[in-house]
């Protein structure tokens, strides 16, 4: 009797579990197993082509094989790398958009294990001779801007922030100035903020930066000064 | 055995457990969609349902929250308003343009937009078998349609071209019929005008109310949409996108486009002006003041300007989805009653500044506040600069446009009987200065504080004190009721909301005009005159898009435009690049006893970024709904 009883309950618990839909089965996707990182690189001077974090260059991938993939983003880190750990081996395509250079055409990659992918490409504009300085009323920054695309430089601007990923996004002090000309590379412009936006005997992030006129262009930054508030 | 037979049973019926047909019942306490459509008036009611699901933008929709955030017991985002996301005003504890949302998901209406969308399909569905007479058929009709296309102006608006869904899908249909793809941004834009066309073609002049759709309603509401479309067609190349839902048009428009939708702001405009139907309230003031009462009075009580109002929003209790918090948000800090928050939207210096001055008619004159004349420094005080001195704060605004003090509270101006205090700093008599923080002095046996008074309940401006002053320098005036003094409750402001005013209209007409280079360019002129008339200023100024827009801008400030022509031509990114808002600091002089002001940025705020992608929404659910995503989301 008492295994007639056993039995029964074992098959309306089994019944239960299983009468209204599929419980615990455990998806079967495998986790990400592949990291891709790379840079992007001034094919004239080999230097990283800074970049901003969130309103700046994107790199844009999908994974082939699917029937409608999703376009996925990947961003710059400030000095002009990117990376991404959690990555699923395969093949991709691969491109970067709307940035601060000239982009290289769309790629097929297979990313697999650490996969290095480097873009080489002209920004459109070089800050050179960023040089900081604290006059006592404003902190000021000289620099020189070298154009390489042809258009007309829009703007000038200055940002700083506490946070080392300083630039559009991460500013609480800014300055701009309206060029819409070509510049000449040999003029010294000066873009300054008052020291009263900043707490003495801090550490803020500077930058300067231009623009250029093509559509969904970024700013072209220099790469953020550190530089310390003093009285 | 008993409970051997127990676990039987309870194992069979374990077996048929996942069928639920004995859960269908008819519910008792539920009016059944047979009741409600078997009846003129029972379409009524439910018409009056759709009414309150349209996205009027009014005093109760948020940037953060959307539209109708007044159907909850504590509707508190601390006054994020959308006049506190451009550059009109700037909130008192909020330092970004976006708060909890993102850019992307500000004044998100896409779930919303087609749940109404269903509701008004399923009212089309039946009207045809009403049991009525034709006419009360074709006003059906006719306000399904004005409905609709409010809906897809509110989704187009925001998402650029979506599905056009007309239909409700039957069970049958299979599951194709689930999932329409985005119309064309142009399409969707083409189907709004074609709405307000079919529902002014089968509505009449109306009650008289204001409170319902009317052919002038609904020619109202493409005159507006039509603009809009315009803007975007002629001015999309300002803030150029790419991606798929470019590639396909879907959020593209093309410069060749915008003729036509001018022309269809113009004739529907010019229907509206020409018609007997409205006219300016108080066109021919004797005097600024006034025009001043009688343009803050339109506001606080629209009923006394019916020969303006075109379409209204009504509001008669208080209460969740009711009132709203207009009141609690915006009465300056001295006259808060028993609400502990006030004070959140301060109006900005840089909108002050727009505003014309009797004395130079046709031009933004900005508040000149030294001997130099110089307006475009805001590095705050510099005791090298020779400040002009005012013995009354309000001086200094003495020939400004009417509108101004009915709009924003100046600085020692009466608000309810109380003298509202805004200072923001002090000079001693070194002539050293306390300025954006507490401070007082002692001067012939006289205190003098820097925020002009000695307790946070005595003043309104500048201080930190519970988030609830003004750091622009100005007060938040228009909409306010004077006879109202706030309780400690939400959603007890009750004020009336005008939707579409004939001013919009004209306005609306004018900028057409001058964009296309085609319609009456006198009656434009003239259109732009009778409202500066109003205002109590007597020289014309001749047509031309500055004056078109700064107009615009005066005349309809705070009424929720602003965010959208930054959007619909394309200026947001360009005046949102690192933008810093201004305010115009009162300082007392202890040394004169007299007034200076600052001109400088607005303290405790950072500059702010408009990114170009958020001109167009982020669409929710493109997993499984599989329409082409907006740019970069």
């Amino acid at each position: 009797m008492k295994k007639l009883i056993n039995i029964c309950l074992s098959l309306t618990l089994l019944v239960f579990v299983s009468s209204c839909g599929e419980l615990g089965e455990l998806d079967n996707y495998d986790q990400p197993d592949a990291k891709l990182f790379g840079s992007v690189v001034d094919e004239e001077t080999g230097e990283l082509i800074p970049q901003e974090l969130i309103t700046g260059s994107v790199i844009e991938y999908k994974e082939l094989g699917f029937e409608t993939p999703q376009i996925q983003q990947l961003r710059f880190h400030t000095e002009g790398t990117f990376r991404n750990n959690l990555m699923f081996s395969g093949d991709y395509e691969i491109e970067a958009v709307r940035g601060n250079f000239f982009a290289p055409e769309m790629e097929t990659i297979t990313v697999k294990g650490d996969t290095e992918f480097a873009i080489t490409a002209l920004p459109y504009i070089r800050i050179k001779d960023a040089t900081i300085e604290n006059t006592g009323r404003k902190v000021e920054i000289s620099f020189r801007v070298e154009q390489v695309a042809t258009e007309n430089v829009l703007k000038l601007s200055m940002v700083a922030d506490l946070n080392p990923n300083v630039g559009k996004a991460f500013s609480i002090a800014s300055a701009t100035k309206t060029i819409n000309g070509i510049v000449d590379p040999s003029t010294v412009y000066t873009l300054g903020l008052r020291l009263s936006s900043f707490e003495v005997g801090k550490e803020y992030f500077f930058r300067v930066g231009a623009i250029i006129d093509i559509p969904e262009a970024k700013y072209n930054y220099n790469v953020p000064i550190k530089f310390k508030i003093e009285e | 055995m008993k409970l051997y037979t127990y676990i039987l049973v309870l194992t069979l019926v374990s077996l048929i457990s996942c069928n639920d047909d004995f859960l269908e019942v008819e519910p008792t306490n539920l009016i059944s969609a047979d009741a409600i459509f078997s009846s003129p008036e029972g379409v009524k009611a439910f018409m009056a349902n759709l009414y309150s699901q349209m996205p009027i933008e009014d005093f109760n929709s948020t940037p953060d929250h959307g539209i109708r955030y007044n159907a909850s017991v504590n509707p508190n985002n601390a006054g994020f308003y959308p006049w506190i996301i451009a550059d009109d005003a700037v909130g008192s504890e909020f330092h970004t343009l976006t708060y909890q949302k993102g850019f992307g998901d500000q004044f998100a209406w896409w779930i919303e937009g087609y749940e109404l969308n269903r509701d008004v399909n399923l009212l089309l569905s039946v009207i045809p078998d009403l049991d009525a007479d034709q006419s009360t058929i074709d006003d059906l009709l006719g306000e399904a349609y004005f409905i609709r296309a409010y809906l897809y102006f509110g989704l187009a608006k925001r998402y650029g071209g979506v599905p056009i869904i007309e239909t409700i899908a039957s069970i049958s249909d299979g599951e194709d019929a689930l999932y329409t793809p985005r119309s064309t941004e142009k399409e969707t834009w083409e189907y709004v005008l074609k709405m307000c066309d079919e529902s002014a073609a089968l509505l009449g002049d109306g009650d008289g109310t204001r409170r319902r759709a009317n052919k002038w309603v609904a020619l109202s509401l493409k005159s507006r949409a039509a603009l809009h479309a315009a803007s975007i067609a002629k001015h999309w190349d300002r803030a150029t996108l790419s991606g798929d839902a470019v590639d396909q048009n879907l959020s593209k428009m093309s410069a060749e486009d915008a003729a036509w939708f001018y022309e269809q702001c113009i004739s529907a405009s010019e229907q509206i002006i020409n018609s007997d139907n409205y006219s300016l309230y108080q066109p021919a003031p004797s005097n600024s003041d006034e025009a001043a009462t009688n343009y803050k009075e339109m506001f606080e009580d629209p009923n006394r300007a019916l020969v303006e109002a075109i379409f209204i929003k009504g509001s008669t209790l208080p209460g969740i989805t009711f009132g709203s918090n207009q009141d609690n948000w915006g009465n300056p800090a001295q006259t808060t009653g028993a609400w502990p928050h006030p004070g959140r939207f301060g109006p900005t210096l840089d909108l002050v500044d727009v505003y014309e001055n009797y004395a130079t008619p046709g031009q933004s004159t900005p508040v000149v506040t030294t001997v130099d004349g110089i307006t475009d420094n805001y590095d705050g005080y510099q005791s090298t600069r020779n400040y002009l001195e005012f013995d009354h704060p309000a001086d200094i605004f003495a020939d400004k446009d009417a509108r101004l003090r009915a709009t924003v509270i100046l600085p020692r101006t009466f608000w309810k009987d109380t003298e509202i205090i805004i200072q923001g700093g002090l000079i001693r008599p070194d002539g050293s200065i306390i300025i954006d923080a507490p401070g007082q002095i002692n001067v012939g046996g006289t205190n003098y504080y820097s925020y002009g008074a000695s307790a946070p309940n005595l003043y309104s401006g500048f201080s930190t004190f519970g988030g609830n002053m003004t750091k622009t320098g100005f007060g938040f005036k228009k909409f306010l009721q004077e006879d109202y003094t706030p309780i400690l409750a939400w959603n007890q402001s009750v004020t009336d909301w005008m939707d579409f005013r004939l001013a919009e209209i004209y306005l609306n007409y004018a900028e057409a005009v001058v964009e296309s280079g085609t319609g009456d360019q006198t009656l434009a002129g003239q259109l732009i005159n009778d409202l500066r008339r109003r205002a109590a200023h007597t020289t014309t100024i001749p047509l031309t898009l500055e004056n078109v827009l700064r107009e615009r801008r005066v005349e309809l400030v705070f009424e929720n435009h602003r965010v959208w022509d930054l959007i619909r031509t394309r200026t947001y990114h360009t005046e949102f690049e690192q933008r810093d808002r201004h305010a115009l600091i009162p300082i007392f002089d202890t040394r004169s006893m007299k007034y200076i002001f600052v001109r400088d940025e607005v303290p405790r705020t950072a500059p702010q970024t408009f990114p170009d992608f958020a001109y167009y929404k982020r669409i929710p659910g493109v997993a499984t709904n599989k329409l082409v995503q907006n740019p970069q989301y």
